[in-house]
């Protein structure tokens, strides 16, 4: 089966600072999206992103759409 | 008895061989000591680092994929399996895997055979969402060069544990669910006990969904006695590797002994004795299989 590049995108100019959200970390259900280290720093997690690390083990639930307050997080379904 | 135990266990299991802790005298220390701080110090980083081109997250992919899988899950292999003197890298984890233990070895472990047992904060956690939570025990190499590395400290600063602390800190994380782990770091020595939760365990998330061998099975089996089963349910909530389930007609649990870690979890939360640990080897289908 033909898999899209990267099924799930955040807009990193709108989510800004996922370290006191976090909600969408909270509703993914397989764990997909992580908070992690950006390239620019590794050592402070008020600079790091919401990855979606493993996009292959997402469900297309699309709960983090619906509850992601800025609608930074976008899921193709195919 | 897994290949490690044959190869350092000195007829006995690996993580039970005095000679693989580390002692501050041994000639090996330096180089431990310097190995573990690559490591940690690097451990956020670890799913976004480059490895051979490709992002370790991109490769744990390919890793459950049906196709090229099983050559991916070998290069993994390779690189887990390195041992002290091939100079496995430690900031992609090279010579780092672990094992998981019931709740009576990691005690024997931290009081028997480690002879420092600091309380440091998990780096697998804080890699996954960003937080803290003091839930892994360093030995002598981690003792030594976690005062380099501040965020690993809890907040109540370096705290040293001595045995009645440690049993009631391994308690604690047994109850709250969380499967005790042993780490080498690297082969032969051991690193730290661990106690970790599926899926913001670095180690059962590559275990679990990319198949991925970071952490072996442990050297048991859970079996149930249904005569002494009251059909409570306490262990129904206690399996994280989706090996146990309650069946209501039989009244007692079943287990999956292909999907059995040996850790020990659903046997701990059992007031009436009916689960016991039954050596890993006794039972021919599980032989063998870490």
């Amino acid at each position: 089966m033909p898999r899209k590049k990267d099924p799930i995108k955040v807009d990193y100019d709108k989510c800004t600072s996922p370290e006191d959200c976090k909600i969408c970390l909270n509703v993914c259900q397989p764990v997909v999206l992580i908070l992690t280290f950006t390239d620019k720093d590794y050592h402070d997690p008020k600079d790091w992103k919401i990855v979606p690390a493993f996009p292959s083990l997402c469900i297309k639930c699309n709960l983090c759409v619906e509850q992601c307050p800025k609608n930074a997080i976008n899921v193709a379904v195919q | 008895m897994c290949k490690f135990c044959l190869k350092h266990g000195a007829n006995g299991k690996w993580y039970l061989n005095a000679k693989n802790y580390l002692t501050k005298e041994s000639e090996d220390f330096e180089q431990v000591r310097d190995y573990m701080e690559g490591l940690w110090g690097n451990m956020e980083r670890l799913y976004m680092a480059k490895s051979g081109g490709a992002r370790v997250s991109k490769a744990l992919e390919l890793a459950a994929s049906p196709v090229i899988g099983a050559e991916v899950r070998k290069i993994f292999d390779e690189h887990i399996e390195k041992e002290l003197h091939q100079n496995p890298d430690p900031r992609v984890a090279e010579g780092h895997f672990g094992q998981v233990i019931p709740l009576e070895e990691a005690k024997m472990i931290t009081m028997d055979l480690a002879d420092v047992n600091i309380k440091a904060m998990c780096h697998c956690k804080y890699n996954h969402r960003g937080i803290k939570q003091a839930t892994c025990l360093g030995f002598t190499a981690v003792a030594e060069m976690l005062p380099k590395l501040p965020r690993y400290i809890p907040e109540k600063g370096v705290e040293i544990l001595d045995a009645d602390q440690v049993e009631s800190f391994l308690e604690n994380m047994n109850q709250k669910g969380m499967v005790h782990t042993v780490w080498a770091g690297p082969i032969p020595y051991i690193a730290s006990i661990c106690s970790c939760d599926h899926p913001n365990c670095i180690g059962l998330r590559m275990r679990l969904d990319f198949g991925v061998n970071a952490v072996l099975k442990g050297e048991y089996i859970a079996t149930v006695d249904p005569n002494n089963c009251m059909g409570c349910k306490k262990c129904a909530s206690r399996c994280q590797f989706g090996a146990l389930h309650f069946s209501s007609v039989l009244n007692r649990p079943m287990i999956d002994v292909k999907k059995c870690f040996g850790c020990g979890l659903c046997k701990d939360s059992c007031e009436d004795n009916a689960i016991k640990l039954v050596d890993r080897e006794l039972i021919p289908i599980t032989r063998g299989k870490y």
